[in-house]
């Protein structure tokens, strides 16, 4: 099922993973809040890419899906999808949502 | 030490790509061949899929297949690769986009979906398919090396971004070899690149083949944005 708990718990198992190869002070928190870009954000760039991959493949593992997060739409979108994890949350929603209705 | 590998292996219906599908299948690899034609025969460890490598909706249903089926990738040999030999005031537009097509977007299209299947197990082993045309910078062949010349770019750059996932990249350069891709140069012209070469013979798969053994042996970890001419070029 597409929803907010389903969506969180998916992107959780991605910064889990994500943290197993972090140091200590660059962990990521799983709140909806932790911030992804920006300066106070504590991943950098390769580490963002390295989430959006993992978060790709437990959607695939937990709804069969196969996504392009950092799409065309995402890099043109006025506030980009990828600033928190909250508002990356929102945004694996609707493309789960759009592909199980195509 | 590559048994077990789960290794994926482009146009392998034929040439190179069927010599490197029956050697690593006989090291007991698992081998994942595609190719736009089938594969003839059987073999043991391997599966083919039919599709063309720029087809990036085919090539991610592979992939998905490939994560489904095995879990995992260890290997990727991009061999996958078409040639034309014509002076460039006589090449149509429809050729030099087929060449760009395969050559340079399928490459860079397989190396981004294995990456993404390696990075999970932070480890894999990609190389690509250069020529000696590019060093040579052979008359007639400017559309085909210079797609290679972008695989080669696309080599040390993708080594670079990959690094981190413990994947390495790498590329091989082979010179003419007796396959269906120098069918239609004529052999005068082969044989004045071969002229070139340090050591002036054909070359044989089994030359590709000992380079790619290197490259993807588990132990060249700290090998990586390499390109090996063969031949002496």
């Amino acid at each position: 099922m597409n929803t907010p708990e389903a969506q969180f718990s998916t992107i959780y198992r991605a910064v889990d993973w994500i943290n197993g190869g972090l140091p200590a002070d660059r962990q990521l928190t799983k709140t909806p809040e932790t911030r992804l870009l920006g300066p106070q954000s504590v991943v950098d760039s390769l580490a963002l890419v390295n989430l959006l991959i993992a978060v790709e493949r437990e959607v695939e593992d937990m709804f069969g899906i196969s996504l392009t997060l950092a799409n065309e739409r995402a890099l043109s979108m006025n506030e980009s999808p990828f600033r928190t994890i909250q508002s990356l949350a929102d945004y694996v929603g609707v493309l789960i949502s759009e592909a199980q209705n195509a | 030490m590559l048994e077990n590998k789960v290794v994926l292996i482009s146009g392998t219906s034929r040439g190179i790509g069927r010599a490197l599908v029956e050697h690593y299948a006989g090291k007991e690899c698992q081998v994942i061949g595609c190719s736009r034609s089938p594969f003839e025969g059987e073999l043991r460890n391997y599966r083919h899929y039919r599709l063309d490598v720029a087809d990036e909706s085919a090539v991610k249903d592979m992939f998905a297949q490939i994560r489904k089926n095995e879990g995992r990738l260890d290997v990727l040999i991009n061999n996958a690769g078409v040639a034309s030999m014509n002076h460039s005031l006589l090449t149509p537009m429809t050729t030099v986009s087929k060449i760009i097509q395969t050559n340079f977007m399928g490459t860079f299209l397989l190396c981004r979906e294995a990456a993404r299947l390696m990075q999970a197990r932070r480890y894999g082993r990609i190389v690509n398919f250069a020529t000696v045309a590019v060093p040579l910078k052979l008359e007639g062949e400017a559309i085909y090396a210079a797609s290679k010349a972008a695989v080669i770019s696309l080599t040390q750059i993708l080594a670079r971004e990959f690094a981190e996932f413990g994947i390495t990249v790498n590329a091989v350069g082979p010179t003419p070899i007796k396959t269906d891709l120098i069918r239609g140069v004529p052999p005068e012209k082969l044989e004045l690149l071969i002229a070139r070469q340090a050591i002036k013979r054909y070359g044989e798969p089994r030359d590709v083949i000992q380079v790619i053994d290197f490259f993807i042996d588990p132990a060249s970890d700290f090998v990586t944005g390499q390109v090996i001419f063969l031949g002496g070029v």
